[in-house]
């Protein structure tokens, strides 16, 4: 049964060791990924553009410098995926929108600089939902991803080509962009790993802005280690990005290893509500009596607030788009509908009627409206006031304890096209993954088991910048559980 | 770490309360509503007072600048309906008193010393733009 794993399921800690050693070339790892994803990409669709040559290219001067015995860095040869929304100079970046289908960035994010000068390679830019408005990718212009465990079902979103990629081999690990579960979600559906990290400790500078109070840039990997590896490369306060938290970088590596002897783990009752599949509150449920038998102590908590939650998120997500996504007028960059000496409204109103599509429109109307005189005390101002209510619930709970875990996701992979025509529903999909964000706390979806053959994610939500903690209780539970192992069947 | 418990939470170490909760999650008896299936919108409401008419709907598209086709500004009042009735929900948080949280860090202004660096050539900075003219933007006709 012990089979050899093959080379592009190498992990990103592998990869580093054996091309400092050696024992394997950059452009041999990059061929592999490259053949794999010649493989399975046409069933998966994870990618908007793959960089073969220019990873190729790269993966060739990393030999050279392993040749010339330079210092290596913390990535060497490691192929990265890069959701679409994260400026790459020279590389097109669409944010899976009609809008930016031929926007070509003339700088790098700053996330984006720091995994090239530690030596990594990136592979590609992955498919999403457009504009980061989605938990399935399927509102992405380019068509849907599909869930490499079940090709008839949705990867989770809006980062699903992210995950997608790295659960099925096509990249070593991925950068995605969580709002609202972005990272969580499809990280929960492909059964991978993926963090959001706290409010401000990654840059956004040359994140394609949604909701800027809520998001953040993120790790995602097939393990912990190589989730945490990833993270440590990209966080730390960055000069360009003015809410970016006065943070030094941390290796998050260093401290996996640790007990979670004692740790007081919170369980939110609220996460196990009427929406809530109870065969995933059940998988949910084991991984949480896991926990306890590896030395956590659990008890059930009331965060009351949560009720309101969903609510307030999108009031604000919208609210905070509307105003964000007005730059699009197809004049400095974007769509731009034939000009037949209309005016400048006209041609504005055309250029976002074709460039973006319904799912973005609706929510930039609707951001609009609650923004709009007579409605802005109404709908925004009492979401701000409950995003108060909800941050105060977690002050206090993670007063009593370490951190809080449930389910990421209330339900497991649905069928493609099976929601898409329902916003709301959809809406309600992301139910358990908002309140980290409109707290800013840093959350991790962990694979726990499986539905039929389908992923369940454990969330494990700690307080403000306990990103450390929360990887260890993930690594000690992944150590214990040994999923990582089991790949997708494509 | 010394082990702390909220009022009104029990202990899991309690082998029978385990079984108890598992079988508990998933059923709605002792949990509040706020998911999916207790949001259903009953059509006789919207039909009957609309929280945002198709006029509004026109006019907050215009405000935004997204035209609509005749299908979309239908089919966007029906969704927005629905949407709002579910945003309503709010209405029940008890928040008087309560100050807004606009962003989570602290953050007033945020200053850098005001000193010249390297921009985007111009070059640069027009690569993307549909429409250029003699090293300009440029723009539909605005009067």
């Amino acid at each position: 049964m012990n089979r050899m794993p093959r080379l592009h399921e190498l992990t990103a800690k592998e990869v580093t060791e054996s091309i400092r050693s050696g024992e394997l070339t950059a452009r041999e790892y990059i061929s592999a990924i490259i053949e794999r994803i010649r493989e399975v990409e046409d069933r998966i669709d994870s990618f908007v553009t793959v960089m073969e040559d220019e990873a190729l290219k790269r993966a060739g001067d990393i030999d050279y410098k392993v040749r010339k015995g330079d210092r290596l860095g913390r990535l060497c040869g490691v192929a990265v995926a890069v959701k679409d929304n994260i400026c790459t100079k020279g590389i097109r970046t669409t944010c899976s929108s009609r809008m930016l289908e031929n926007f070509i960035p003339p700088y790098n994010a700053t996330v984006v600089e720091k995994l090239l000068s530690e030596d990594a390679i990136i592979i590609g830019k992955t498919n999403m939902d457009e504009f980061a408005m989605g938990s399935t990718t399927e509102t992405s212009y380019f068509g849907p991803t599909k869930n490499p465990w079940d090709l008839t079902r949705v990867p989770g979103g809006s980062s699903g080509g992210s995950a997608a990629s790295v659960s099925s081999g096509e990249a070593t690990v991925a950068l995605g962009s969580d709002t609202g579960g972005s990272i969580r979600c499809p990280a929960s559906y492909c059964s991978i790993v993926g963090l959001k990290p706290t409010y401000g400790l990654v840059s956004r500078y040359g994140l394609i802005a949604y909701a800027n109070s809520l998001e953040q840039i993120g790790p995602m990997a097939r393990n912990t280690y190589d989730c945490a590896l990833l993270l440590s490369v990209i966080g730390g306060y960055d000069p360009k990005d003015s809410t970016s938290a006065k943070v030094e970088p941390k290796d998050y590596t260093s401290s996996l290893n640790g007990p979670i002897d004692g740790l007081r783990i919170g369980v939110p009752e609220e996460f196990f509500g009427e929406g809530t599949d109870e065969r995933v509150a059940r998988e949910v449920w084991r991984a949480i009596h896991k926990l306890e038998d590896l030395g956590a102590v659990c008890e059930e908590v009331s965060l009351p607030s949560l009720e309101f939650a969903l609510a307030a998120y999108y009031i604000i997500a919208m609210s905070e788009a509307s105003s964000n996504l007005a730059r699009f007028d197809g004049v400095r960059y974007g769509y731009r509908v034939e000009d037949d000496g209309s005016d400048w409204s006209t041609v504005y109103s055309k250029n976002r009627r074709f460039g973006f599509g319904p799912e973005v429109r609706r929510r930039i109307i609707l951001g609009t409206y609650a923004l709009s005189a007579g409605y802005y005390d109404q709908y925004y101002l009492k979401a701000l006031r409950i995003r108060t209510l909800i941050r105060r619930d977690f002050e206090k709970s993670l007063r009593e304890f370490d951190i809080l875990a449930g389910p990421t996701m209330p339900i497991p992979p649905f069928k493609l096209g099976e929601k898409i025509h329902d916003p709301l529903e959809l809406y309600m999909c992301d139910i358990l993954t908002v309140p980290a964000n409109l707290a800013g706390y840093p959350a991790i979806s962990i694979p726990c088991g499986f539905i039929d053959g389908l992923p369940v994610g454990l969330q494990l939500i700690g307080g403000p910048f306990t990103e450390d903690l929360l990887l260890r209780a993930a690594y000690t539970f992944e150590g214990a559980k040994g999923l990582t192992s089991i790949r997708p069947p494509i | 770490m010394i082990e702390a418990r909220l009022p009104g939470t029990r202990n899991l170490h309690n082998n029978h309360l385990r079984q108890d909760i598992i079988n508990r999650s998933g059923k709605s008896h002792a949990y509040p509503n706020w998911c999916a299936r207790t949001v259903q919108v009953k059509d006789e409401k919207v039909m009957g007072k609309p929280y945002i008419s198709r006029r509004e709907v026109e006019h907050i598209a215009w405000l935004a600048h997204i035209e609509l086709t005749e299908e979309e500004k239908e089919l966007f009042t029906k969704q927005l309906n629905e949407i709002l009735e579910y945003f309503r929900k709010i209405d029940e948080a008890e928040t008087e008193g309560v100050p807004p949280t606009y962003h989570v860090l602290d953050l007033v202004n945020v200053y850098r010393e005001d000193e010249v660096e390297e921009s985007l050539p111009k070059g640069d900075a027009l690569k993307n733009a549909p429409k250029k003219e003699r090293g300009f933007f440029k723009a539909p006709k605005i009067i």
